[in-house]
């Protein structure tokens, strides 16, 4: 055997992997493992290798070593001159560049500097795969007006621009920013890491809403601009405060023109309305809008409502009635309504939010659900792709129990469960199930698969009730046993919300007669 | 259903100049090196950066490659470089920045602090106390899983020096770790 053989013989035996054994190291490691590192989207790093690629080609060596000598003298002499003034540095413009997805037309748009001509990628090298007719835009410093229709922001999102919108779009060293002034645009963000440093945002009016990896439109009408966020989280901020952070399936609505936007807090509860809210009371609800322990998503599900357990986890709404604020509070619900149903005639996304809240105010305010039922299938009807289509299959798949419609209520909820909800609202969705099935057809059999997915939540506020109910429902399968068991596992929990009862169930299941009547 | 094209294959047909080759050795590799890269402590977005110029670097040289080591440890040695560039490029601009006085740039919004869990925090923090050179060859065998052998091949070390450096990185990162509130 060579020593070369032996030598790797030897750096072979390396001791066993950390992962592989026991104690506090491995244990990190192995939860490490099985969180694989956000990977930002492949497709956006290779259209940049790409470009970059085209960029280096046709460099020659000698051209490349007098940039670099150019560079450092004018580093060196930048630096100097920061180090003098200690100013802000003011943001040169710069050339922006639109190609088309095809890569046949090319289009340069120059301000005050040198335009920027595109090299040809090298012949080695392939083009991404195109979609057909998709502008692709390049962000720079300067502003360039985005296209009514659908463009691709090379790198940061996709974005729809309704056809009589009206937006630029432009990037800087920690942002990239679409300021809309006008219509209504949808955008589809790449996640943002969180230490990425470099945030994307939208601006309308007086508001900035950042995006933290989402899709989410925004409308702007004359005199609001309206936020619905489809996934993901996004941030909205007024100048330097923050004002909410909104959660997939809600939204947000302020006033275009306010210097200060007033507001109504999670919960339906709106601020008193003679005028604008201090922004300290704002912010401070912002914040509270996401305390500790509260989920940044969606909240539990409000279907078969249980006393106290209502607002719990009541969704970042800020704003939502901003439109009808002081009929809302008034205590006069049907002045509000009308207020609604008026804001409601229109065709933007606008319209579908005040649909929403109309059912909202029909459910808690009139206690009518049948009506709230009708309104928000005329919702769905008038926009069948709306931005709140799955906030409304949500609210209606809460609202049909109510009026005994089960199996409507059963079909709702299998819908939203096929469309691939995120694991909270799915596990709201079937204690929602579970619920219905058990208190409205009287099968717990078929509850059981229900509860035992919402048991396995990690929102305490689902996982809780889930685990009681299915334990019930053993015990009224006659399975002592396992039901003992259920209620036992229940009072393990820490923080049992109706240990109580589940200690009266358990003592009459060990009793001589096993809890049989 | 059509079966994914081998390494070798991929890489002759890249060479050979097929366009969906070169897509597809970028599509399959990227999450890894990626994921290397942040292992090693490069941030983002230097990690992009990091990563693009890796790429670069394959796309450039892959002529020359010709089967002389197994792809991936190319891969790993190409990120250790460019990690070790990064680290250099952010040490240069924590400099600047302290000449000209000025802050650290930071994101206009805070990012969401819980989309990384707790233990994957603790892993990063600890990795990031370590040295470089015991970080190298602690992140190729702990956590990508190589062999000796295949990490002597991406990092030019010998073989004892490996088993040195392993040795050392193990009792500095459960150090760290124990600093940052043990698993």
């Amino acid at each position: 055997m060579t020593s070369e053989a032996n030598g790797r013989d030897r750096v072979d035996a390396l001791p066993r992997r950390i992962v592989e054994g026991d104690g506090p190291a491995a244990d990190a490691l192995r939860r490490f493992e099985r969180q694989p590192p956000h990977v930002p989207l492949e497709g956006a790093a290779w259209d940049r290798t790409l470009a970059r690629l085209g960029r280096d080609a046709g460099r020659h060596p000698a051209r490349l070593a007098f940039a670099l000598v150019v560079g450092a003298f004018g580093g060196a002499a930048l630096l100097y001159f920061a180090s003098l003034t200690r100013g802000p540095v003011a943001e040169p413009t710069a050339a922006v560049a639109t190609t088309a997805r095809a890569g046949v037309s090319s289009v340069t748009v120059a301000a005050d500097a040198a335009p920027v001509r595109p090299r040809p990628p090298p012949e080695a090298t392939p083009r991404p795969p195109a979609r057909e007719g998709l502008p692709r835009i390049q962000l720079a410093r300067a502003a360039v007006g985005l296209p009514p229709g659908r463009a691709e922001l090379i790198g940061e999102a996709e974005i729809l621009l309704s056809p009589a919108g009206r937006a630029r779009a432009f990037a800087l060293p920690g942002a990239a920013t679409v300021e809309l002034q006008a219509g209504e645009v949808e955008l589809r963000v790449e996640k943002r890491h969180p230490d990425a440093g470099r945030v994307f945002e939208v601006r309308s009016g007086p508001y900035r809403f950042t995006v933290l990896g989402t899709v989410f439109r925004v409308s702007r009408s004359n005199d609001q601009v309206t936020l619905s966020v489809t996934e993901g989280r996004v941030a909205v901020n007024q100048g330097k405060t923050a004002l909410a952070i909104v959660a997939a399936g809600g939204y947000w609505v302020g006033s275009a023109r306010a210097e200060r936007p007033r507001a109504s807090w999670p919960g339906g509860q709106t601020q008193a309305t003679g005028g604008p809210a201090p922004a300290s009371a704002v912010a401070t609800e912002a914040r509270t809008a996401l305390a500790p322990g509260q989920s940044p998503t969606s909240p539990p599900a409000l279907a078969m409502e249980r006393p106290g357990e209502r607002g719990a986890g009541s969704q970042v709404r800020p704003l939502a009635r901003e439109a009808c604020p002081a009929r809302a509070d008034s205590g006069d619900p049907r002045a509000a309504l009308a207020c609604f149903e008026t804001a409601a005639r229109g065709s933007n996304l606008g319209a579908e939010v005040a649909l929403h809240e109309a059912a909202r105010l029909y459910r808690d305010e009139l206690a009518d659900p049948g009506r709230a039922i009708a309104t928000l299938q005329e919702a769905r009807r008038r926009f069948p792709s709306g931005a709140l289509g799955a906030e409304i299959g949500v609210t209606l798949a809460e609202l049909l129990p109510k009026v005994g419609r089960y199996r409507e209520a059963l079909d709702e909820s299998a819908a939203l469960l096929g469309g691939r909800p995120g694991p909270r609202r799915a596990s709201e969705l079937h204690l929602l199930r579970g619920d219905v099935l058990r208190a409205g057809l009287g099968s717990c059999a078929e509850a059981d698969a229900e509860y035992e997915a919402a048991a396995r939540s990690d929102d305490e506020r689902v996982a809780d009730p889930a685990s009681f109910w299915r334990a019930v429902c053993f015990e009224a399968r006659g399975r002592t046993a396992d039901a003992r068991a259920a209620f036992a596992r229940y009072l393990a929990r820490g923080r049992a919300a109706r240990a109580a009862d589940a200690r009266r169930h358990l003592k009459a299941l060990e009793g001589p007669d096993g809890g049989r009547p | 259903m059509t079966a994914a094209p081998t390494t070798e294959s991929l890489v002759t047909r890249c060479i050979a100049g097929e366009r969906q080759a070169w897509r597809e050795l970028h599509r399959r590799y990227y999450a890894t090196v990626y994921g290397f890269l942040r292992r090693l402590g490069v941030r983002p977005p230097e990690t992009e950066d990091a990563c693009q110029e890796v790429f670069v670097q394959v796309f450039r040289y892959l002529a020359t490659f010709q089967h002389r080591a197994d792809l991936r440890t190319w891969l790993y040695k190409l990120s250790i470089s460019q990690a070790a560039r990064a680290r250099r490029r952010s040490a240069m601009r924590q400099a600047v920045r302290w000449l000209l006085r000025q802050e650290a740039e930071t994101a206009t919004a805070p990012g969401p602090a819980w989309s990384e869990s707790d233990a994957q925090k603790r892993v990063h923090r600890a990795l990031d106390r370590m040295k470089a050179i015991h970080r190298g060859v602690f992140v190729l065998f702990e956590l990508e899983g190589l062999s000796g052998a295949e990490i002597a091949a991406a990092t030019g070390l010998p073989h004892a020096t490996i088993r040195r450096r392993l040795h050392n990185a193990r009792r500095e990162f459960e150090a760290a770790l124990e600093d940052e509130g043990g698993a």
